[in-house]
């Protein structure tokens, strides 16, 4: 029985080497780019049902208003502070490219909303509530703020947690928004174009 | 004298340490939220304890003061109150915040790791133990 001793070293390595990985993995973890990146994306999923009561209507907010076309859906509270540095953002968009933007307010007080649009200004077509939290769980909002692009056919098409910003927008929204990136005179070309194409083969337009 | 109360101070200290064992967990849950149902109530808190604080870290919702998971906590009971089965309950809100909300996450090809892990690193540890163990006892034959 002349084993040969096992060589110390090597065996020491193997430790070494599981250590070794956890801390990549704890650096590549850390120095991962998540800004605006939610938990779980609620993405591919359709707008969920939802009866909210409308600022300044007796009309109610319901899933079936976001069929037809894009809509921004904006999370948001009168009391949450990175909600007004994100609503320059939010008022630059309404600016440049005919997006409709909802804003639905979480947990908070008409009284208080009206306050904060007036003192910080209205991006939003329409604001909504949710008092209770309760659609913002079935939209799978973790906080606030939160933001949604939302498609014609009423699915979610990208969905973004915390403020907005120029990176978090041109990585998860632009690229879904391309028709509205073309010269506003480009665009009435290429409708006409496309009026004219239809015509002639006599389908209508849509 | 002086000795003497040294040692009285270590016992001390090391009853308050023994004593802090015994500490129970401590809830989040509120007085207003409990069901009037005792055993719906019941069926709330082993709900609660299988679904993830999102928000938090590594906390489940019945410990977590957090509003999301406040919330959830509600949710929950609102739905046994409606009559959902456990499993309605669990899907629903998987469905809404994924495996990450569930402190089991399903075993499914992303997760597998989850599972498989600890077992590897368990025997990975015996196995060296084992050689370390073997290895020295040659070396004291010799």
């Amino acid at each position: 029985m002349n084993k040969k001793p096992l060589n110390k070293l090597g065996l020491l390595l193997i430790p070494g080497l599981i250590f070794a990985g956890f801390v990549w993995l704890a650096i590549a973890g850390l120095t991962q780019d998540k800004n605006g990146q939610p938990l779980v994306s609620s993405a591919g999923k359709a707008v969920p049902e939802m009866k909210l009561p409308i600022l300044n209507s007796r009309k109610l907010l319901t899933e079936k208003q976001f069929k037809g076309k894009k809509v921004l859906v904006n999370f948001f509270a009168s009391w949450c502070v990175p909600c007004i540095a994100e609503h320059e953002f939010l008022k630059a968009v309404q600016v440049a490219i005919p997006l409709p933007i909802i804003g639905i307010a979480y947990k908070d007080k008409d009284a208080a909303i009206k306050k904060y649009l007036k003192e910080h200004g209205n991006p939003f077509q329409t604001v909504a509530f949710d008092r209770e939290g309760r659609s913002a769980i079935d939209w799978g909002v973790t906080g606030v703020p939160e933001t949604f692009l939302v498609g014609a056919d009423g699915v979610i098409i990208s969905h973004v947690s915390g403020p907005l910003s120029i990176p978090v927008w041109d990585k998860y929204f632009k690229p879904f928004l391309t028709e509205f990136l073309v010269p506003p005179e480009k665009n009435t070309e290429n409708k006409k174009a496309k009026e004219d194409e239809a015509k002639k083969s006599g389908t209508g337009s849509d | 004298m002086k000795p003497k109360n040294r040692g009285r101070e270590v016992i001390k200290r090391i009853l308050f340490l023994i004593l802090l064992t015994f500490a129970m967990p401590a809830f989040a849950i509120e007085a207003g939220e409990q069901l009037k149902d005792a055993a719906l109530e019941k069926r709330a808190m082993q709900l609660g304890e299988q679904l993830r604080c999102v928000v938090c870290q590594s906390e489940s919702i019945n410990d977590s003061p957090a509003g999301l998971a406040k919330d959830l906590r509600t949710l929950v009971r609102s739905k046994l109150a409606e009559g959902l089965t456990d499993a309605q309950i669990l899907g629903y809100i998987h469905e809404r915040y994924g495996d990450y909300v569930l402190l089991n996450p399903p075993v499914k090809d992303a997760t597998v790791a989850l599972w498989i892990a600890p077992w590897v690193f368990l025997g990975v540890g015996f196995g060296l133990f084992a050689l370390f163990v073997l290895n020295n006892r040659s070396w004291t034959k010799d």
